[in-house]
């Protein structure tokens, strides 16, 4: 009686492994301890098992609410990802805007110092140098000669 | 009273069994049959469901024990459990001087 009540019962629950395991056992465990309180109580055995299987209820109307109560927790959990997935979202998304909004316009580029002659208009003059560009220039020459 | 009538109160009647002491479901099931004067009659094998409803939600927390010689699942509340029996206690008492008030009129 026992036995068959429990293979009906694991026939009948939805759910993950671990989960009917552990109720099957839980309840095997009640049929157990009820039935040695029938027995000190003076029922006899078979009568014991009986009575406490009738109390326990069917194993139709244990399954029912115990599947019913899983498609519950089943719907909270799959509510809770799918509000924290659309806030992740939003969050993504604003903060995106955010940042399109608000970012900062790199400066103009300024062309940098000159310290060394340029190449262009001293093409004569080394790259170590840092005096001012002499010019090949035959006039630039005799000016500097007179001097 | 009929039956139906306990078992909207199952959650309570499940959490105070648990408030003073940890135990098994067939400790539950006699402490409250005891403590209700046989009142709840309860189908037994439904209150395994529930007690899984309710660790689920938090408000207890369970593991197997040695429990004189035999391996059981001993229940106890946890913190949030604890408010939450003591808020349904409250919602309960206000409810039966709700009734109370009512019908000492009729």
């Amino acid at each position: 009686m026992k036995e068959d009540f429990l293979a009906e019962l694991a026939r009948l629950l939805r759910g993950t492994r671990r989960h009917r395991e552990r109720l099957i056992a839980e309840l095997a465990a009640h049929i157990e301890d009820a039935v040695s309180a029938e027995e000190i109580a003076h029922t006899p055995p078979y009568d014991a098992e009986r009575r406490v299987l009738d109390r326990l209820g069917g194993a139709e109307a244990i399954a029912r609410r115990w599947n019913a109560d899983r498609r519950a927790l089943r719907g909270r959990r799959h509510r809770r990802l799918a509000a924290l997935a659309v806030s992740i979202a939003g969050a993504g998304a604003l903060g995106i805007t955010q940042y399109a909004a608000g970012k900062p316009q790199p400066p103009p580029r300024q062309p940098p110092a000159r310290t060394t002659p340029d190449r262009e208009t001293c093409p004569k003059q080394p790259l170590r140098s840092t005096g001012p560009c002499v010019s090949s220039s035959p006039a630039a020459k005799s000016t500097t000669r007179a001097g | 009273m009929a039956r139906e009538a306990y078992s909207g109160h199952l959650d309570l009647l499940l959490l105070s069994a648990l408030s003073t002491e940890a135990r098994h479901g067939w400790g539950v099931i006699e402490h409250v049959r005891q403590m209700s004067g046989g009142r709840f009659d309860y189908p037994e094998g439904t209150i395994y469901p529930a007690l899984h409803r309710l660790e689920e939600e938090g408000l207890l927390r369970s593991k197997w024990s040695n429990f004189e010689g035999r391996r059981r699942r001993v229940y106890e509340l946890t913190r949030s459990g604890d408010r939450a029996l003591h808020g349904r206690k409250q919602e309960w008492q206000e409810f039966a001087r709700g009734i109370a008030a009512v019908i000492e009129r009729a």
